[in-house]
């Protein structure tokens, strides 16, 4: 027997948003008493996520939803933005048609990377990486070729000791020197030298906290003339409450699937943004979506200090349409909201776990495994999820 | 109210008391004050879904798409038929994927990939192959590193007839690396063999040729093989897969990398966006060779690295438009082909466009405008509700007004007609 979408918590959520007319002369408040119902209606209201969690067990054939990845970082994708990213007008564009015939996809580049700039502070973003390998690729480079021109021969990447293979593992295509330290004060200010051209940590870190010193990392570095880069890899547990720009950082990089919910499988996506500060943006890769005095949209190539291109084409396009949609239907009050909701169900369930008291953010390491409630999932799941946890 | 949270006011607040605070807020007492938001930062309001619509349709409706328009533009992304089946089995697997199985365990859907590695197999003649990657053009870039490291080598030799926009993401990746590229010309439309040769000395690790060549021009690939295989160096193809129904293949040729990309197998042309790439290897690198691929175990079918879900959904439509196809997608070739002739044939009849090249060419060719720029063709066509070629001229200046045109298994005699004639039209 399968459960009753009545059998589901009836709480007041609603799954649907209202059309936004700006028509509000009239309300029903004027209806005769005598026309009015006279029972309130009762009927289950549940948020989206239950909503299509309840029908896909029910329509699941021998494919059952696997609710439990959902505590592993895995989130839920609203089916608006899977269907607004199939849209013939998206699908249907060739990349090197003229602009004129696709001056609503270089609209939404360019508004999609003017609205993640001011959301993560930066001034300006590049959307061409595919993978986590490419982005630190592009802050090498862009660190590269700015060394390059002020002349400077720092050899040395400084890295926190939660970094990336990928980090590592680029930094020893490029010939540079990794040098790995803890991100404190003490521990940066002792690992600095004039050979460091490059600090990158990750903020928030792999355990998922707060890296607290890190105005004072930052200003320490650039007094030594390096380079800051942010790993942002769980940056979507900061939209809304601070921005890595405010915290000192030159470049920063994020998988757009972290950070906005626009897939729903584990693993990174095709499209990892690469953010820097002003004085940077001029190395970004070619092209970027600028626009010219008739208001029209372009890509520009004419950039001279680029460093050129690290990937056909623009980038993950249709990333870019579900990252826009996503962005447009949460608004900053909703990224605030989940921001605090992922923080909540994430200490709720360590302290469940592992009983232990101190804060995380988004994400915690118990047992050898990452765990990382996703915002939708509620307290019953966590409660269900902890309960059972350790048994087979 | 966030309408992807399903946590109730109520949950929230049993959930902070448990936590022995006062609101989710103090959660974030960890981050110091100086770098916490002041302000909002400027975002308009959250629009319903009704309105997200509006807004990406309103965008998507000032593009010109190829499901309206008829393309006639190609140099790497290719307008092709994808089947009604394809794309329903895509979107069910997408919303399969959205249930967020665990792909990496999940045996039905490991089995796909498994065929589609084996059908890849068949088609390059490889000996392994898997999607490696997201994009050919980083596809070259890992095959090249590969070669490199393998020879201890710094030395790279691509042909010029290699998609323009794959040569410049070697180019940024040899000047990170301090890599030595060189590019042999291709002056008569493909790869000059002298040239080539000449270059590979003994610092070269690899040489990458693409066929059929960014003009559309199937090279000597065997040809050139030997004489590279002869100086013990590596020889990287960049192959289409379709052409390979007809063509030699590079396992045929003994190539010991091959790659390509999956967007011609039931892909959309998305504004260029990575569908994904494949790369074959050899019997003889297939040891060294890093290829993520699903292995069968015992009956088990594993694999080491999950895909991430776009690159598993673009494996999974390209599956479904081989097994659809079948022997057929011969077929599909072969009409690209005689489709592309007989538009070469009616446009180099006219006197508004002469020959360039006269090489065998596969489903796109050059020609050269004597009239009218290409760029004012193009833009004419638009208004005809056509996507004309590519301008070569922002690639090769030499090629001076040149243009490369893409025909499909899509195109109509009709279609043809009307583009050749509004394209040597004159006004």
């Amino acid at each position: 027997m399968k459960k009753s979408i009545f059998e589901n918590k009836i709480c007041g959520k609603h799954g649907y948003t209202l059309p936004q007319t700006a028509i509000d002369e009239y309300t029903t408040d004027s209806v005769s008493e005598s026309l009015l119902r006279e029972n309130k209606l009762d009927l289950p209201s549940l948020d989206e996520y239950s909503v299509s969690l309840h029908f896909r067990s029910l329509l699941a054939d021998n494919d059952e939803y696997n609710k439990s990845e959902c505590f592993h970082g895995v989130r839920y994708l609203r089916s608006v933005i899977d269907d607004v990213s199939k849209l013939d007008g998206f699908t249907g564009i060739h990349p090197y048609q003229l602009g004129d015939a696709g001056q609503g996809a270089l609209e939404l580049l360019f508004t999609a990377g003017h609205m993640i700039s001011d959301m993560f502070g930066m001034d300006m973003f590049s959307l061409q990486s595919a993978t986590k390998m490419q982005a630190m690729f592009t802050m090498l480079a862009i660190a590269k070729a700015h060394r390059q021109e002020n002349d400077v021969k720092k050899n040395v990447i400084l890295v926190s000791t939660d970094a990336c293979k990928c980090a590592l593992k680029t930094a020893a295509e490029f010939g540079f020197e990794v040098r790995v330290t803890d991100m404190t004060v003490d521990a940066v200010k002792s690992s600095l030298d004039e050979n460091v051209l490059l600090l990158i940590l990750k903020n928030p870190t792999r355990d998922g906290k707060f890296v607290t010193e890190i105005s004072e990392i930052a200003s320490l570095a650039h007094d030594a003339g390096v380079i800051v880069c942010c790993d942002a890899s769980h940056v979507s547990s900061l939209i809304g409450i601070a921005r890595p720009g405010d915290m000192g950082f030159d470049m920063m990089c994020f998988d757009m699937a972290e950070a906005f919910a626009i897939s729903n499988s584990r693993g990174e996506s095709a499209c990892v943004a690469v953010g820097v500060k002003n004085e940077f943006t001029d190395y970004l890769p070619v092209p970027v979506v600028d626009i010219d005095e008739e208001e029209q949209y372009f890509f520009n190539y004419d950039r001279p200090k680029s460093i050129g291109k690290v990937n056909a084409f623009y980038g993950d396009f249709t990333a870019w349409i579900k990252a826009l949609a996503f962005i447009l239907t949460t608004g900053f009050d909703g990224f605030k909201e989940i921001a605090e909701v992922s923080a909540l169900n994430v200490n709720y369930m360590k302290l469940l776990l592992s009983k232990e008291k101190s804060f995380v953010l988004k994400r915690f390491i118990f047992d050898n495994t990452a765990f990382e409630p996703s915002f939708s999932l509620d307290k019953s799941d966590i409660d269900e999820f902890a309960a059972n946890y350790g048994k087979k | 109210m966030n309408i992807s949270i399903s946590n109730t006011t109520e949950q929230i607040r049993e959930m902070c008391l448990a936590l022995g605070i006062s609101s989710p807020e103090e959660l974030f007492s960890d981050i110091p004050e100086n770098v916490k938001l002041k302000e909002p930062f400027t975002l308009p309001e959250a629009l319903s879904e009704y309105d997200v619509k509006k807004v990406m349709q309103n965008l998507a409706g000032r593009n010109i798409s190829a499901s309206d328009a008829v393309c006639f533009m190609g140099a790497g992304v290719y307008d092709h038929f994808v089947p009604a089946l394809v794309t329903k089995i895509s979107q069910h697997a997408s919303n399969l994927l959205n249930g967020a199985i665990d792909i990496a365990s999940h045996g039905s859907i490991l089995q796909i990939v498994y065929d589609y590695q084996e059908y890849m197999k068949k088609l390059t003649g490889m000996h392994s192959v898997s999607a490696s990657d997201h994009d050919v053009s980083v596809a070259i870039v890992k095959a090249a590193k590969f070669a490199c490291d393998d020879k201890a080598k710094k030395k790279i030799v691509v042909s010029r007839a290699v998609n323009p926009e794959y040569r410049k993401v070697l180019k940024t990746h040899c000047a990170a690396w301090n890599h030595e590229l060189c590019e042999a010309d291709c002056a008569d439309g493909s790869t000059s063999v002298e040239e080539l040769l000449e270059m590979c000395d003994e610092n070269t690790a690899c040489v990458i040729v693409q066929c059929p060549n960014f003009f559309g021009i199937i090279e000597q690939m065997k040809l050139l093989c030997d004489a590279v295989h002869e100086r013990e160096i590596l020889f990287i193809a960049v192959v289409d897969p379709l052409s390979l129904t007809i063509y030699k293949t590079p396992g045929e040729y003994n190539a010991d990398i091959a790659l390509g990309d999956g967007q011609t197998l039931g892909g959309t042309l998305s504004y260029g966006a990575p569908h994904f790439a494949f790369t074959g290897v050899s019997k003889e690198i297939s040891d060294k060779y890093y290829l993520n691929s699903v292995i069968n175990k015992n009956g088990v079918l594993m694999l080491k690295k999950p895909f991430d879900q776009q690159r598993l959904l673009s494996v999974i439509t390209a599956s479904a438009y081989i097994a659809l196809m079948g022997n057929g997608i011969t077929d599909v070739a072969k009409t690209c082909y005689s489709n592309a002739y007989y538009t070469y044939e009616k446009l180099t009849a006219t006197t508004a466009f002469k020959a360039i090249f006269n090489k065998p060419f596969f489903r796109e060719f050059a020609v050269k405008a004597t009239k009218k720029n290409v760029n004012d063709i193009n833009n004419r066509m638009l208004d005809y509700g056509m996507i004309g070629g590519f301008a070569l001229k922002n690639e090769y200046s030499e090629l001076g007004n040149a243009w490369l045109v893409a025909v499909t298994e899509k195109r109509s005699a009709d279609e043809v007609e009307l583009f050749v004639k509004e394209a040597s039209r004159s006004i």
